[in-house]
């Protein structure tokens, strides 16, 4: 598995985790992200069961495990979150924010030890040392319940599955060309995100943000004036197709 | 019952297995508890002849309390069985993982920083494997008494086919009935004990899952 870093700052860092090697070909390959600050951690969407492993042994390349306190799920899905049985003996004392719609769902995963947290639809902030964060509301996209995590300080968006791609997992973390790219994420934005409204919506807040790194949680990461092609090119696609 | 035995997502299915056998075993208990009540109102209707056999009809009963008492004592520890039969196996599968973890961090700055908890995932495995130790032997324990038990249903089906000599043949049919019930629904049981009883013995002496 590839661990990179993608922006530090006086007071914390950001860590790309992914492009497993080892991974099943029949699983979808999947970006985890961690928010490292002074004695904390932040691990965003910490994947599914098979990727454990690999995720565990990433970490502790760059952080002492005691220092992970905290994980993110976007929302429910499995490739998001599926592995929280196992965090949940690794971590008993670490807390997991996610959308309040997903809590009675999210412990089917077992979730004997660490503490559910949930975020309510108008989004809120968490403190992590000096560094605070925004969940910022995503309903709908694709999921009913959805967030995703703003950094101002970093200016990073982790955007779950808004910006994603379908490509193989050996390929570069960060979109090169954009205008070949859209060809990978065209299928999946059109039939994984279900509702137009809920898009442009979101498009509007998200436009009044400072983004430099805008993350997804599969496909390539969009560097400086990418991230506003992706929201001009997302703005004029027509979601919540099923075929042609 | 000193057989060492920790094939827990083999005695997780058991468990399950077993339970469902012994479902059976409370739908049997309620027909020897309406032979039970039949019999005791023949007996009144034949009057002082069928008393030997009234009071069979007491011990009848009670076999039908006590099956069913112990049925339903085994079904939960069945069910108690599964479920930290599955703790069991989720606790399995984290070390799994925290090995092969391990393995691919040998080199990693902090790798010895998931040790705490491999330590604790294992302790707590281990416990787990105990619990579950134990309650599968105490399922097996009261599976077989319950099957010594039920030999005490044919002893009754006897005594009943003798008392029913003692009336007149009018009502002779009606006691041997209840005799044959007796014997009959006592067999269902044991069947289903029995399947219960061979889970364990088929599965004993087998490696570490």
């Amino acid at each position: 598995m590839k661990s990179q870093l993608i922006v530090e700052t006086p007071t914390h860092k950001w860590i790309y985790f992914g492009r497993d090697p080892e991974k099943s070909e029949k699983i979808i390959d999947t970006n985890q992200y961690m928010l490292v600050t002074d004695k904390k951690a932040l691990l965003m969407d910490p994947g599914g069961v098979e990727l454990f492993a690999p995720m565990l042994a990433n970490i502790v390349k760059h952080i002492p495990l005691e220092q992970l306190t905290h994980l993110f799920a976007s929302h429910q899905d499995p490739d998001i979150i599926s592995s929280l049985g196992l965090w949940d003996q690794t971590l008993p004392n670490a807390k997991l924010y996610s959308p309040w719609l997903w809590e009675s769902f999210i412990r089917h995963f077992g979730m004997s030890n660490i503490s559910y947290e949930p975020i309510p639809d108008e989004g809120s902030r968490l403190a992590l040392d000096q560094v605070e964060i925004h969940f910022i509301p995503a309903h709908y996209l694709h999921s009913s319940g959805n967030m995703h995590v703003y950094d101002p300080a970093a200016r990073v968006l982790m955007c779950g599955d808004v910006g994603a791609a379908l490509e193989a997992h050996d390929v570069d973390i960060f979109v090169d060309d954009f205008e070949a790219h859209t060809k990978k994420m065209k299928f999946f934005h059109q039939r994984w995100m279900p509702s137009n409204r809920a898009k442009n919506e979101w498009i509007e807040r998200v436009r009044k943000l400072d983004i430099e790194f805008m993350c997804p949680q599969h496909g390539r990461i969009f560097r400086g004036e990418q991230v506003t092609q992706f929201l001009d090119w997302f703005e004029q696609l027509d979601v919540g197709k099923a075929g042609s | 019952m000193s057989r060492k035995r920790t094939q827990v997502s083999q005695y997780y299915v058991i468990a399950a297995v077993v339970a469902a056998e012994l479902n059976h075993t409370l739908t049997y208990c309620k027909q020897i508890n309406l032979t039970a009540s039949n019999a005791q109102a023949a007996s009144s209707r034949v009057g002082n002849a069928a008393l030997g056999f009234k009071a069979l009809t007491g011990f009848i009963d009670d076999l039908a309390c006590y099956t069913m008492k112990a049925a339903t004592d085994i079904n939960n520890l069945a069910h108690k069985a599964s479920k930290l039969a599955a703790d069991t196996a989720r606790a399995a599968t984290a070390l799994k993982h925290f090995e092969k973890a391990k393995k691919n961090a040998h080199e990693a700055k902090f790798a010895s920083t998931i040790a705490p908890a491999v330590e604790k995932t294992s302790k707590n495995y281990q416990q787990l494997q105990h619990s579950f130790q134990h309650l599968i032997n105490q399922m097996e324990v009261q599976l077989h008494e319950l099957k010594r038990n039920l030999r005490t249903a044919n002893i009754l089906a006897s005594i009943c086919r003798i008392e029913a000599c003692r009336v007149d043949v009018a009502n002779q049919a009606t006691f041997n009935d209840v005799a044959n019930r007796v014997d009959n629904v006592a067999n269902l049981i044991r069947q289903r004990v029995d399947n219960a009883i061979a889970l364990f013995d088929g599965s004993s002496g087998q490696e570490a899952a």
